[in-house]
């Protein structure tokens, strides 16, 4: 299987995997209303890891629940391969924020709940196959029968990788994936989710407030402008070779290059904050 | 040191508690003239409880010879070709077969409730649509006394339950409906609430692998909200044990509260201790079916925390 690159899409090859169109979204009554996003414009082609890079509080897990069909938009549409996206289904998985891991059930119990759902075709013996092989894939077999409560941050973090893996889905949509994990664990997670990836050519949405991250995972890093009606900019392409290793790129002067481009973008949108341009 | 103190706290305290309990109580009974005599004292009342269990022993030593001599009899009919009809005991209840209906009464109620509560309050906390228009009925029927539904249950019973051969007595019955009527509500609102606080992340778990409104509950809503359904069961027994006694009392059924209800009403020297020896046993297996329901609660938990 090849994934298909942004250039294809933009000559009309094939449609975006995932797009978003003049999308808006505020929360709270009338009157005291607070609009997240506006006007947002979004396209992921079949096969690309986009980075949407924003400051905390600008509406990325907000952009994220559209992107899954978790939220319904106020205004503008939300597409899959150029039709209508269907209701939120295993063909979108998330890897949410706070992992949302099933407290009752064990690392194994909880993987297996999503392997269930999307085979209930296969038997009892294959699926449970399927759970345990998903489990080793993230390197967890040894607390297959742990709880939740029992694991690190990072751990619960693989489940959570585990079980949307589980779904088989098209488009992978990650909540900061790793906003919750200590430095270390995240380095070494941040490793080997870009080899995850890269193997499973799968289409991603990555949201998170770590350039680094986002660099070292992503084809195209897009940044949220900061809310209030916050919305995409111009994006950046991410044209290192893979595999990309940490320690190497720490070295390499166009790694340094880009994350420099993008931090002064990132600070420079910030302080045309319309929230502050008003004060 | 410390701990010489804390063991002084957990358990000096309460058995000074109760040690004062019972020497105020021995001070008050002898001072207190009733028209029946005096108020007994705790003496009298262990030996009341001695004496209801001498009567239960006599009991069934009665009712084994009565067995006894019918096997010889019906034997002796076989052997002569005549015919042969099963008689039952008929001695009187003891103490604790008293008990043990009560507790049949109660756990029959109990269950009724919890088959009509659990359900509608999942229903409730699922669909705001179904909490709107049952919640005036809730409000309404919840602070309802069992002695204003009792009269209803009787007589609803007695009009629709016409079987000629009954499986249960009516009295029976009328108790058990009651006490489920007054205990259902604990467990329907705190499942409805437990319902309603199910992480709302869990909800999108359930909606990305697109799982059906059945497996949705039985997997997600229904772990998630059992610590809440447990206390909420704990309460409704509470509710349903002290609801009973009263039941029984008016419906005549042979539980604790008819106990009660005879005691009081023949009137002897012993009446006054055996009713408090009845207080004591309805406090006592209050006390037990509270802690029983609490480790049931932790047994089936997942949150470590519930009490």
């Amino acid at each position: 299987m090849t994934s298909v690159r942004p250039e294809e899409i933009r000559s009309g090859a094939r449609p975006a995997a995932l797009a978003l169109r003049g999308v808006a979204k505020g929360f709270g009554p009338r009157g005291r209303r607070s609009e997240v996003l506006a006007g947002v414009e979004f396209e992921l082609a079949p096969g690309e890891c986009v980075a949407v890079l924003g400051f905390s509080g600008s509406g990325k897990t907000t952009l994220l629940s559209i992107l899954a069909g978790l939220l319904p938009p106020d205004a503008g549409s939300v597409e899959m391969d150029g039709a209508p996206a269907p209701p939120a289904g295993p063909e979108r998985g998330v890897v949410f924020q706070s992992y949302a891991l099933l407290p009752w059930l064990t690392v194994a119990g909880n993987v297996q709940l999503a392997v269930d759902a999307v085979h209930p075709e296969l038997g009892r013996r294959a699926r449970r196959a399927r759970t345990l092989e998903l489990v080793r894939v993230v390197g967890l077999e040894a607390a297959l029968e742990k709880r939740p409560r029992e694991l690190s941050g990072g751990m619960r973090q693989r489940v959570a990788v585990a079980r949307a893996l589980a779904l088989e889905p098209r488009i992978l949509l990650l909540d900061e994936p790793l906003g919750a994990v200590d430095a270390l664990t995240r380095s070494s997670l941040q490793a080997e989710f870009a080899r995850l990836f890269e193997r499973s050519h799968k289409s991603v949405v990555l949201v998170t407030n770590d350039v680094d991250e986002a660099i070292l995972l992503a084809d195209r890093i897009v940044p949220l402008t900061p809310g209030p009606r916050a919305t995409l900019g111009a994006s950046f392409r991410v044209a290192l070779a893979r595999p990309r290793d940490r320690t190497w790129l720490n070295r390499d002067p166009a790694f340094k290059k880009l994350r420099n481009e993008i931090t002064t973008h990132l600070l420079e949108l910030s302080a045309r904050r319309p929230g502050r341009a008003r004060r | 040191m410390l701990d010489v103190r804390q063991l002084l706290r957990t358990i000096g305290a309460p058995v000074m508690a109760l040690a004062l309990f019972v020497a105020l109580w021995s001070a008050a009974a002898a001072r207190i003239e009733t028209s029946i005599g005096a108020l007994p004292g705790p003496g009298q009342v262990l030996l009341a409880a001695r004496g209801l269990v001498a009567e239960h022993r006599a009991e069934r030593a009665r009712e084994g010879e009565f067995t006894t001599r019918m096997e010889v009899k019906r034997r002796a009919a076989l052997a002569a070709g005549e015919p042969w009809r099963d008689r039952q005991y008929a001695g009187k209840p003891t103490y604790f077969d008293q008990i043990a209906t009560s507790l049949a009464t109660v756990f029959t109620g109990f269950l009724i409730a919890s088959l009509v509560a659990v359900p509608l309050g999942v229903l409730c906390g699922t669909s705001p649509t179904v909490y709107a228009a049952l919640n005036p009925l809730i409000q309404l029927f919840r602070p309802v006394s069992p002695l204003a539904w009792l009269p209803i249950v009787m007589i609803l019973v007695s009009a629709l339950y016409t079987s000629t051969d009954p499986l249960f007595e009516k009295s029976f019955l009328s108790s058990a409906i009651t006490v489920a009527l007054c205990s259902l509500w604990p467990t329907l609102v705190n499942t409805a609430l437990g319902v309603a606080s199910v992480d709302p992340d869990h909800l999108n778990v359930a909606r990305v692998l697109r799982l059906p409104w059945y497996v949705r509950v039985r997997k997600i809503v229904i772990p998630s909200s059992l610590p809440w359904i447990f206390t909420g069961l704990r309460l409704s027994l509470g509710v349903g044990w002290m609801v009973l006694i009263a039941a029984e009392m008016l419906a005549q059924n042979p539980g604790l509260g008819k106990f009660v209800w005879d005691m009081f009403q023949n009137g002897s020297s012993e009446t006054l201790a055996q009713i408090m020896v009845a207080v004591f046993t309805i406090g006592g297996i209050g006390y037990a079916l509270d802690r029983g329901m609490i480790a049931l609660q932790r047994a089936v938990s997942h949150d470590v925390r519930a009490t």
